[in-house]
């Protein structure tokens, strides 16, 4: 790649990401000379940067995942249940669910840190990336974990002052059972506080890790009882230091117990479950539609419908937990979105349903604007992607053989973030049909949505 | 370079040199009429040497100032190799150096070369590799910059933004997919329904069409 190929990829990426941000009150609130670039006493002292770096892997701690295996590019996703020995089995993924620790650092008492899963962005059942968010009342940072194959990985997300990792890093490798040593390299950042609403990232800290399965079925006692867990230790080295993690995984309730010890004042630190509160369970959606159709009196005086076609576009089932399903009688048919328990009739065309959907998704809240921005361009093409497949069911087109959503074309037109999506379209042989939708996202609020159809 | 090494009245360079900062100190120095101001300085003894100082104050780091320069310069640290998140973390950090730096003003564009500097330099200390093709080499980076994006980088995207939609919708497409969708080659031609060998001819093809498009609207731009 030439140095002109590179420029060209990096304005269109711009095109594609949205343009540079305007970072003004940022800079100006940063250099005011009052604002001093400071670390946030905690706990009344200034922590090594190692301990950070441990209680950020100490944060692995809440383990989530779902079973997907991986060909090629084609991601398939699993029952975890039918696969017993897969990291999967061993960490639930579900919303709400909740894990209350006893933190001891050198035989000394902290406050309890609860972990709360409080979104996930796919399912089980999906076929796709599973990405769950886990948020610590330690005040670290939000979690992200996805599981490829019979892996774990984990991903320490951005925003937040604490420890940021660059990628995913395995951090349970599949199948238990069967003896295993991997290492990995990676790099963290510390994030440091500059001021309220403002931080930036220290200097990076390479790190070679190696991890070994020690003991499949260890017995482990900790506050919440006597669990059968598999325990992993990996050591990392580093220029920050080297310390030693120590992780219990049981079946089906995630960590049970973590030690970390080390760094260049060797502390220990201790987290021992003392509580976890199953999330809820995934419903299947289908139930959920057949109580509509029974309770809706609308819906019920139509009869058994012909079809119920449930949707599957990509972007949407990546990003939205409800489900989506065209209900047809005969040429008459409704729309129908369901999550969990409740089952609605939705129209994809309305600005106002699609700005409820991003609601009751938690797609909206979050005081990061670096993930505010990100997510936006990601939900305005979700929108499309969703209201595109609702129309094309509607004509009784396939996807793939009779039309295709092929690319998005979006801008952030302002500061305040506000973005718009485009599906774009070519002329191609194998496409019958083209659909366009164009989204507005303002704020918090899908202002417009317009498709086109060719 | 002997002949050079004594000044027209026989002084050393060296007392030259001497005598010059006793001179600049004894001046008076203006500074009232802006950022930047001339002295000439005349004395008796010495009035065959004339001495000419330019005074430069500091960039003052204004909101103004910061508007002028970050897009210019979050674009330089995205084509560097930063995704987003970075990228803004370096304009704020490169932006915060102008504070204790303070460096001169001698101009927009001589500032803009020294916060792109900057920003290198932040760029390596956090260890990222580069994008591919680019080498963190200054002189090379400051001669690609001046030589292809120049002073207006939002021209050259608005320009950009332009001849995108002059491309016939196959090429639009292989681009939007390769570049801004960072797909592979075989995703492309999945989806284009070409072989992987015609997608990299359709991606040539388009990406010199780009870029004549987009240097002649530059050009032909007053």
């Amino acid at each position: 790649m030439t140095w002109k190929e590179a420029w060209l990829e990096t304005v269109l990426r711009e095109l594609n990401d949205g343009p540079p941000p305007d970072l003004t009150a940022r800079i100006m609130a940063a250099g005011k000379p009052q604002a001093t670039v400071h670390q946030l006493p905690r706990n009344g002292k200034r922590q090594a940067p190692w301990l950070l770096v441990a209680m950020g892997f100490i944060g692995l701690g809440v383990v989530i995942a779902t079973m997907v295996q991986t060909q090629g590019d084609v991601v398939v996703a699993q029952d975890p249940k039918a696969n017993p020995t897969s990291a999967a089995a061993f960490v639930p993924l579900q919303l709400d669910a909740r894990w209350v620790y006893a933190v001891v650092v050198d035989d000394e008492p902290r406050p309890d840190v609860t972990h709360t899963i409080t979104a996930v962005h796919a399912s089980q059942e999906a076929a796709g990336l599973a990405i769950a968010q886990i948020e610590s009342s330690g005040g670290m940072q939000r979690h992200l974990y996805l599981a490829a194959g019979t892996n774990l990985r984990q991903y320490l997300e951005t925003g937040e002052p604490g420890l940021h990792t660059e990628r995913f890093a395995v951090v349970l490798r599949g199948p238990i059972g069967a003896e295993h040593e991997w290492s990995w390299q990676w790099r963290g950042h510390i994030r440091e506080f500059m001021r309220p609403g403002t931080t930036r990232l220290g200097r990076p800290m390479a790190f070679t890790s190696k991890a070994k399965l020690i003991d499949p079925s260890a017995n482990v006692t900790v506050p919440a009882g006597t669990f059968e867990a598999v325990m992993v230790r990996a050591t990392h080295r580093g220029d920050a230091g080297s310390f030693v993690e120590t992780t219990w995984y049981a079946r089906g309730v995630g960590v049970v117990q973590r030690q970390v010890s080390g760094g260049p004042d060797d502390q220990v630190a201790v987290w021992q479950l003392r509580h976890y509160r199953p999330g809820r369970q995934r419903l299947d959606p289908a139930h959920a539609l057949q109580r509509l159709l029974a309770s809706d009196q609308d819906l019920a005086a139509r009869g058994t419908p012909d079809s119920i076609e449930w949707l599957n576009p990509l972007l949407a089932r990546w990003l939205f937990r409800s489900r989506f399903a065209t209900i047809k009688w005969g040429d008459d048919m409704v729309f129908v979105r369901v999550l969990g328990t409740r089952a609605v009739r939705f129209d994809p065309e309305r600005p106002v349903e699609l700005t409820t959907l991003l609601r009751v998704e938690r797609r909206v809240a979050n005081a990061d604007i670096n993930v505010q921005q990100t997510r936006r361009s990601v939900e305005s093409r979700a929108v499309a992607d969703l209201a595109t497949a609702f129309r094309a069911s509607a004509r009784g087109w396939q996807p793939m053989g009779q039309f295709k959503t092929l690319s998005f074309r979006y801008s952030a037109a302002n500061r305040e973030g506000d973005m718009q999506g485009q599906l774009s379209a070519v002329d191609a042989d194998d496409i019958r049909h083209v659909l366009a939708c164009e989204v507005e996202i303002e704020a918090d609020e899908v202002t417009s949505v317009v498709l086109h159809v060719r | 370079m002997h002949l050079a090494s004594r000044a027209p009245n026989g002084e050393s360079l060296r007392e030259l040199r001497l005598r010059s900062r006793n001179l600049w100190r004894q001046t008076p120095i203006p500074t009232s009429n802006g950022p930047r101001s001339t002295v000439s300085g005349v004395h008796g003894d010495v009035a065959s040497l004339q001495i000419q100082a330019v005074v430069e104050q500091p960039v003052q780091l204004t909101e103004e100032v910061v508007r002028r320069h970050q897009q210019g310069l979050w674009r330089y640290v995205r084509f560097l190799g930063a995704d987003r998140a970075l990228a803004e973390d370096l304009v704020q950090d490169t932006f915060l150096q102008v504070l204790k730096a303070r460096p001169l003003d001698h101009g927009d564009r001589a500032f803009a070369g020294w916060l792109r500097r900057t920003a290198l330099n932040l760029y390596r200390n956090t260890g990222r590799q580069p994008r591919r093709g680019v080498v963190l080499d200054n002189a090379l980076l400051e001669q690609f910059w001046r030589e292809e994006v120049g002073d207006d980088s939002d021209a050259y995207v608005a320009a950009l933004r332009e001849c995108l939609t002059r491309l016939d919708p196959k090429s639009q497409l292989a681009i939007e997919l390769r570049h801004c969708q960072a797909a592979d080659r075989t995703a492309v031609a999945k989806a284009l329904g070409m072989s992987v060998e015609g997608v990299k001819s359709v991606l040539r093809r388009a990406r010199a069409r780009l870029h004549a498009c987009v240097t002649n609207k530059l050009e032909s731009s007053p």
